[in-house]
């Protein structure tokens, strides 16, 4: 099994399996592992096959975006996903769709990134455990489902741990990346202004 | 402050590759462009390619790499798979 975008990259550049095939199988991650409480959000799962359908013509063609082209993500519930709920994981914003794509969101889709949904996480960002999520929800580590992912960044971590998703964009004002980096084994970037 | 979760060094260094920049949605964003190349190297250092060997997919190698530990973060750890890593 591959585990990284690169090593992914590679192979779809040889042809092993195509992004359609890799997001088959991400999906099915996805349903497999709800216990997990990763994610708050999916979107419709023919509209991200489309885009890893036109993924699979830039391939085939030898016109992949680049390395991220056609790679599976998730989003914080925190940032914006233009047409899914951004409720930062609390009921006071059930309901609020995103009218547009977050900065990030929208250069990771540029790059030809397939945004799956929106990764749970502690309300507001007001926790380091994950055992605040969305509706009461508590993020399970896929190391051992009976451990705590760390947080705030919970269903990012527990995610791509778990390969329901290559990469996901969390936040981090007071560790919130690092530290579910940390308990899920995983490496997390904050990066600095700018 | 958005910022990746991945499998390695070689996979945040992409996703960093890609969101990296100013956003003109954000006033809290700053603008580095301007900066001179030495000194945008010593900020970023942790993702030049020079300082880390990304030529191994599934080697992280922070080799030459200089990092700082919160000691009080590590606390005497209870479960033995955490003092294997």
């Amino acid at each position: 099994m591959v585990k990284t975008i690169r090593e992914t990259h590679k192979h779809m550049l040889a042809g092993s399996f195509t992004p359609s095939d890799l997001l088959e199988t991400m999906w099915g991650n996805v349903e497999s592992k709800k216990f997990l409480n990763a994610f708050v959000t999916m979107r419709n799962y023919e509209d991200v096959q489309k885009e890893a359908e036109a993924a699979d013509a830039r391939f085939k063609e030898g016109t992949p975006l680049g390395a991220l082209d056609g790679i599976p993500i998730s989003i914080k519930d925190n940032i914006f996903v233009k047409g899914l709920q951004a409720s930062a994981a609390s009921q006071a914003l059930e309901g609020f769709i995103a009218p547009m794509h977050a900065t990030t969101t929208q250069r990771l889709v540029d790059h030809g990134c397939l945004v799956l949904g929106t990764a749970n996480m502690d309300e507001f960002g007001m926790g380091s455990y994950g055992q605040q999520g969305y509706k009461g929800t508590m993020v399970r580590n896929p190391i051992d489902p009976d451990y705590f992912p760390g947080g705030s960044s919970a269903g990012s971590a527990s995610s791509v741990k778990s390969y329901q998703a290559f990469a996901s964009i969390g936040t981090d004002t007071g560790g919130s990346i690092g530290q579910p980096s940390h308990c899920c084994g995983l490496f997390g970037l904050k990066p600095s202004f700018g | 402050m958005n910022g990746p979760l991945c499998h390695s060094p070689g996979d945040l260094h992409e996703i960093f590759k890609a969101i990296a920049g100013e956003d003109a949605q954000d006033s809290n964003s700053v603008d580095f462009s301007s900066l001179n190349p030495e000194s945008y190297r010593d900020r970023s250092r942790v993702l030049d390619d020079s300082m880390i060997d990304l030529s191994e997919d599934n080697a992280p190698n922070l080799r030459g790499v200089t990092i700082g530990v919160v000691e009080e973060f590590q606390i005497e750890e209870r479960d033995p798979r955490n003092k294997a890593i």
